[in-house]
């Protein structure tokens, strides 16, 4: 083991250590290492997350820097043989890591042939040609510290594949478990959604109830012609982890990718998401709900690249925020010089409950095209007084009002997610949330 | 049923009711006539509840002290209030709000929850009796209604809940003749028994066809005027300024 603080020096830390891990990957193809050698050299050139910069400003970077980490020295990659913990009662995830360990048992025997679920260690020494090109940093990666920290030193990883029209019959669940105290994980995911496969994915996140544990996860996600993913990243459990996620999407001709990214609770939470619309007539739905309390943070950033013709994008974040909470939207949305009758649409709403609680919210729009409809708006409010009487006023308790007009603030955000059990989940446990 | 006893109501220091006596009995429909900002939507909203009030003075309702009640027990005690302005909630659904509402007044009896059939056959009657489509109950409450709507979906839930004590406040308003005599009928249906309702309304119309025990006059935030339900007319004829600057006056006998 060894342990690295998250400050300035942790680069250098890491820096070190490098040669010695690439040596605990001998089967490692030589594409992956070279990635890795790539990272590694990206990595020595970005400074680690400032308030200083942009994309940090307003990001409560401080959490970050307050615990001393366990990172695991040697012998990796190795899966995990211990069984996911049971999340959902007489129900198997396709696919669990644990701190970032790909885990054998206790997951579904999978029954479905419309997919194709492994550990991405073993996909990748197949020399897959897509996982080639995403593994190259400059093509997919957001550039920034972190997703650089997850490319040169990723653990494990699931890799998906929704082989040519294929379509599954119900969502694919992949846990994503931390456990234990402290421990920082690097877990990648890659999905591969083929030409005219239809798939709804949800990745669960859960924190460890010893707390403070770090994962810095990275998706990178491809859609061939005509593909649908609908993808829900879902965190729910009420821990001191710190979660950093940054989902890459790249999206050909025709295809359509809805997210929806819930975090209603844990104690720090940063959602990235960068979608590029390289092929015309593509479509990207972007959903996101955060409802953070207490001290909880949360920052959902999301980048838009319309590159391509005819394409359109949609964004909904709301967030309802309670106690001395903190929270961030930051919505770019870029078109290129080529996507005409580019159509992008984003909206941030935010209700706060308490006078306490922080929200910053902030489009960047860059336009080259001239044949673009692009409209955004943002309103940030509390709970609306005349609704409240107006529903107490037909008997219900104050308690129960608010709930239910928390619920229908939320409502439209999850109404697009694919699975009823999980829709119903979602609404019960905000409502469960705010009841006092 | 109600007694009111020198009610004040004031908003930020502004004094909006200044003083308001009246008495309802069990079964009596009483009519608040009274010009714009005269105070009767105020006099609804302190009876029901709202927040934002400095209220003094009495209301006494079935034995209780109405003043002291949050708004959600004076419902579940069976008083009610028509919104002259119905506020629109996007995303709740008329039916489930209906029934969430109905199960928290059973749970505040002590009666538990009503069983789904017997609220479904509820809700059918109640539709049929207010002419709405069966859709209706599926939309949002008030979402993009039509003034008309919103206010048939106020008699709507009045009909389902069946309060003892219901407060209109200007239903008529933005009603044409025929959603009119919907509304009435739907009003009248449940004049039986010991219901009683306090009907408030600018024009006489309304009390045409829901015909009052009792009109008040209310002006300036104090009621002016009482009498039978002649006095309607009489003030359709003659104009609030009859009776603006007066003391209260008293035409024929209070009865009962
Ligand atoms: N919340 C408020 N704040 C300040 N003034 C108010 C408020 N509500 C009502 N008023 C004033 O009180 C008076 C009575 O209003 P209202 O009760 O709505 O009259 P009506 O229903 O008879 O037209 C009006 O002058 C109105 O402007
Ligand atoms: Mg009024």
């Amino acid at each position: 083991m060894i342990d690295i603080t998250m400050n300035n020096e942790l680069k250098n830390k890491f820096l070190t250590i490098f040669p010695n891990l690439l040596n605990s990957f001998p089967a490692e193809p030589n594409y992956v290492k070279e990635s890795r050698l790539k990272a590694i050299d990206a990595l020595a050139a970005v400074p680690f997350p400032s308030s200083k910069d942009e994309s940090w400003k307003y990001s409560l970077i401080q959490p970050l820097l307050v615990n001393t980490y366990s990172l695991p020295g040697n012998n990796f990659p190795s899966v995990k043989t211990s069984p996911p913990p049971v999340i959902h009662p007489g129900h198997f995830p396709d696919g669990a890591l644990i701190n970032g360990y790909y885990c054998i048992d206790g997951i579904g025997a999978g029954t479905e042939n419309n997919f194709m679920l492994k550990s991405l260690s073993v996909a990748a020494g197949k020399n897959d040609g897509m996982l080639t090109s995403s593994f190259s940093v400059n093509g997919n990666a957001d550039h920034s510290f972190f997703s650089h920290l997850n490319t040169a030193f990723w653990q494990d990883g699931i890799y998906i594949e929704i082989p040519c029209g294929k379509k599954t019959t119900k969502p694919v669940e992949i846990n994503i478990i931390s456990q234990g105290e402290r421990i920082l994980s690097q877990p990648r995911i890659f999905i591969n959604s083929a030409k005219n496969s239809h798939a709804e994915i949800h990745i669960y996140f859960y924190g460890s109830d010893e707390g403070n544990s770090f994962t810095n996860l990275v998706q990178n996600i491809h859609l061939d012609e005509n593909a649908f993913l609908n993808l829900v990243l879902f965190r729910s459990k009420d821990d001191n982890d710190i979660l950093l996620n940054s989902t890459e999407v790249q999206q050909e001709t025709g295809s359509h990718f809805i997210s929806h990214i819930i975090t209603l609770n844990g104690k720090w939470t940063r959602n990235v998401i960068n979608v590029s619309l390289l092929g015309k007539e593509s479509r990207a739905e972007l959903f996101g709900l955060y409802t953070p309390s207490g001290d909880q943070f949360t920052d959902n950033r999301t980048r838009i690249e319309h590159r391509a013709p005819n394409a359109s994008s949609n964004e909904f974040y709301k967030g309802v925020m309670d106690g001395k909470s903190t929270a961030i939207f930051n919505g770019k949305i870029f078109v290129g010089r080529d996507a005409q009758k580019t159509n992008a649409f984003q909206s941030n709403k935010n209700l706060l409950l308490s006078d306490r609680a922080v929200v910053f919210s902030k489009p960047e729009l860059q336009i080259y095209a001239d044949d673009v409809k692009c409209t955004h708006g943002s309103a940030t409010g509390s709970l609306d007084e005349d609704a409240l009487f107006y529903l107490r006023s037909r008997g219900m308790k104050y308690e129960t009002a608010k709930k239910i007009l928390v619920q229908a603030f939320a409502g439209d955000i999850v109404a697009g997610v694919g699975s009823e059990s999980l829709k119903n989940e979602i609404l019960s446990l905000i409502a469960g949330k705010f009841n006092s | 049923m109600l007694i009111i006893k020198n009610l004040k109501a004031s908003v930020n220091g502004k004094e909006i009711l200044k003083g308001i006596d009246l008495e309802i009995g069990a079964g009596e429909v009483h009519g608040i006539m009274g010009p714009n900002g005269s105070g009767k939507s105020t006099l609804a909203s302190v009876l029901s509840g709202k927040p934002g009030y400095e209220v003094s003075g009495e209301a006494t309702y079935k034995g209780k002290n109405l003043l002291e009640l949050p708004p959600e027990e004076r419902a579940a005690e069976g008083l009610f209030l028509a919104f002259q302005y119905p506020v629109e909630i996007p995303g709740v659904s008329i039916i489930n709000f209906l029934k969430t509402c109905i199960n928290e007044i059973r749970q505040y009896r002590k009666t538990g929850p009503i069983p789904p059939k017997e609220f479904l056959s509820l809700i059918r009657e109640k539709q049929e009796l207010l002419q709405l489509d069966t859709n209706f109950i599926n939309r949002p409450v008030n979402e993009g209604f039509s003034g008309g709507e919103k206010k048939r979906n106020e008699i709507f839930q009045m009909a389902v809940l069946e309060p003892a004590l219901s407060i209109l406040d200007e239903t008529d308003s933005g009603l044409d003749i025929d959603a009119l005599k919907i509304v009435s009928n739907g009003v009248n249906a449940m004049r039986t028994g010991n219901r009683s309702f306090l009907v408030i309304t600018h024009y006489q119309r309304l009390l045409q066809y829901i015909v009052p025990d009792f009109i008040h006059v209310l002006s300036n935030g104090k009621i002016v005027k009482s009498g039978r339900k002649e006095l309607a007319l009489e003030l359709e004829e003659k104009g609030y300024d009859w009776v603006r600057e007066g003391r209260r006056q008293e035409t024929g006998n209070r009865g009962k």
